[in-house]
């Protein structure tokens, strides 16, 4: 299993298996999925589109989304993002 | 001058360097700019991205758009409407143009929607990347006027990169925009546009600019029309749309087709879409994977042996054995290899 900054903790809030989608479908449904969660919860998002590890760091730059990395397991990558932003907060839950 | 608070402008942003510049120039000027890409299933990105070629940058795979949104400091909403979308493509009012690209039609539908978004986000106007003279079909002086007027935008469509050429929009009457920070650029050199962007510090575009649409190839477009032609089962913006893109294809029958990889690219691509159909390759040699669409009878099975041979690693031999397979199914063929004079005829 090969590492790149994805986070070493309990686990996410939300998983989003995007595995069999290309461009742009993961992060259309990433944009959907995290419109939906609170502000501070960390979502999952698998993918096997190896583009993705391109994507998803713009797409969080560009929404404000803090990107946290991924994880590498055979042609899945796990992809972890904490939203940012307006929304409750998963701390005032 | 007319200036309600704070001014809100969508735009189309397809992520080449013509609209993140105008969403830059915009945002000079504090404008709140709100961003969308409308996903119509023929990216040619996004097909090359579904085979996936090893080798190939990643960053040469991007999506232009969500890498906009990262230069820009906007999200850029990509919203799918492949389906809607494809009535453009078949039924396009304005034509198409060299191929099955209904450029004017694209350019109402998207601005349509666009204009939906202002309506609701309660913005003030649109604004899109379109250069006067910069593309034969959609961005000459009549067209750009034809396209305002259609998607019922007259005079709230606002082209930052020309706005100096084209006749004041009702941001610049009012004031929202100061028009002389907006530029003179047209033609299809890109000198002025590279400039700006150094000028903005924007560093990584796409080159050259536009060419993502498949819709605008000519292989890709005769193809489509053969499905359509033919009313095969076809769903824009699935992997059915990949499937043109990919392979060798030949029309065998009404009913049939066949896809034959060209490398282990699109041979693994192809193993992908094994479910419910044949497909052939030539054991223990260097075999494409030909993918069948459509029910071939055993005649016709035979002749797709034939071409099967015709691609493999034996093709100089005069009889070579196929593999035929459909789920459980398993048929082995002793084949001539097809000659290239009998296939030109099936060739899409």
């Amino acid at each position: 299993m090969a590492r790149e900054g994805a986070p070493e903790r309990s686990g996410p809030d939300e998983i989003l298996d995007t595995v069999g989608f290309y461009c742009p479908i993961p992060i259309i449904k990433t944009a959907a999925k995290i419109r939906e969660m609170r502000q501070g919860d960390v979502l999952e998002v698998l993918s096997d589109d190896r583009v993705i590890l391109v994507d998803m760091p713009a797409w969080c730059k560009s929404c404000g989304h803090e990107y946290l990395g991924h994880r590498l397991e055979g042609v899945e990558i796990h992809l972890f993002v904490r939203k940012a932003g307006r929304g409750p907060s998963a701390a005032a839950r | 001058m007319d200036i309600p608070g704070k001014i809100k402008a969508v735009g189309l942003i397809s992520g080449g360097l013509d609209s993140t510049l105008a969403a830059r120039v915009l945002m000079e000027q504090g404008i709140e700019v709100h961003g969308f890409n409308y996903a119509t299933g023929f990216c040619s990105n996004d097909q090359r991205r579904a085979v996936g070629r090893p080798g190939e940058a990643l960053n040469r795979l991007r999506n232009e758009a969500v890498r906009a949104g990262a230069d820009l400091g906007i999200e850029v909403e990509i919203v799918p409407v492949e389906k809607e979308y494809f009535q453009v493509v078949t039924h396009p009012k304005f034509g198409h143009g060299a191929n099955m690209n209904p450029c004017i039609d694209c350019r109402i539908f998207m601005l349509k929607k666009a204009k939906d978004r202002m309506d609701a986000l309660g913005a003030h106007f649109v604004f899109t990347g379109e250069v006067l003279g910069q593309r034969p079909m959609s961005q000459h002086l009549s067209a750009l006027k034809t396209i305002e007027r259609e998607a019922g935008l007259e005079g709230l469509l606002l082209r930052p990169l020309s706005a100096q050429h084209l006749p004041e929009t009702i941001p610049e009457q009012r004031g929202w925009v100061d028009r002389e920070r907006l530029l003179a650029i047209s033609g299809r050199s890109r000198r002025g546009q590279i400039a700006l962007a150094e000028t903005f510090g924007i560093g990584e575009f796409p080159q050259p600019s536009g060419g993502c649409c498949s819709l605008t190839d000519e292989t890709f477009s005769r193809r489509l029309r053969d499905v359509l032609a033919h009313r095969a089962p076809f769903e824009p913006g699935t992997e059915d749309s990949v499937l043109l893109k990919v392979g060798r294809h030949f029309r065998i029958s009404h009913q049939v087709k066949v896809v034959v990889g060209r490398d282990e690219a699109e041979n693994a691509f192809l193993a992908r879409h094994l479910e419910g159909r044949w497909w052939f390759e030539v054991p223990n040699a260097g075999s494409p994977l030909v993918l069948v669409q459509g029910n071939p009878d055993p005649a016709l099975r035979g002749f797709i042996g034939r071409i099967t041979a015709r691609y493999s690693s034996r093709k100089g031999e005069t009889e070579v054995e196929v593999v035929a397979t459909r789920g459980e199914i398993q048929e082995r063929l002793r084949v001539a290899p097809l000659t290239d004079q009998d296939l030109d005829a099936h060739r899409i």
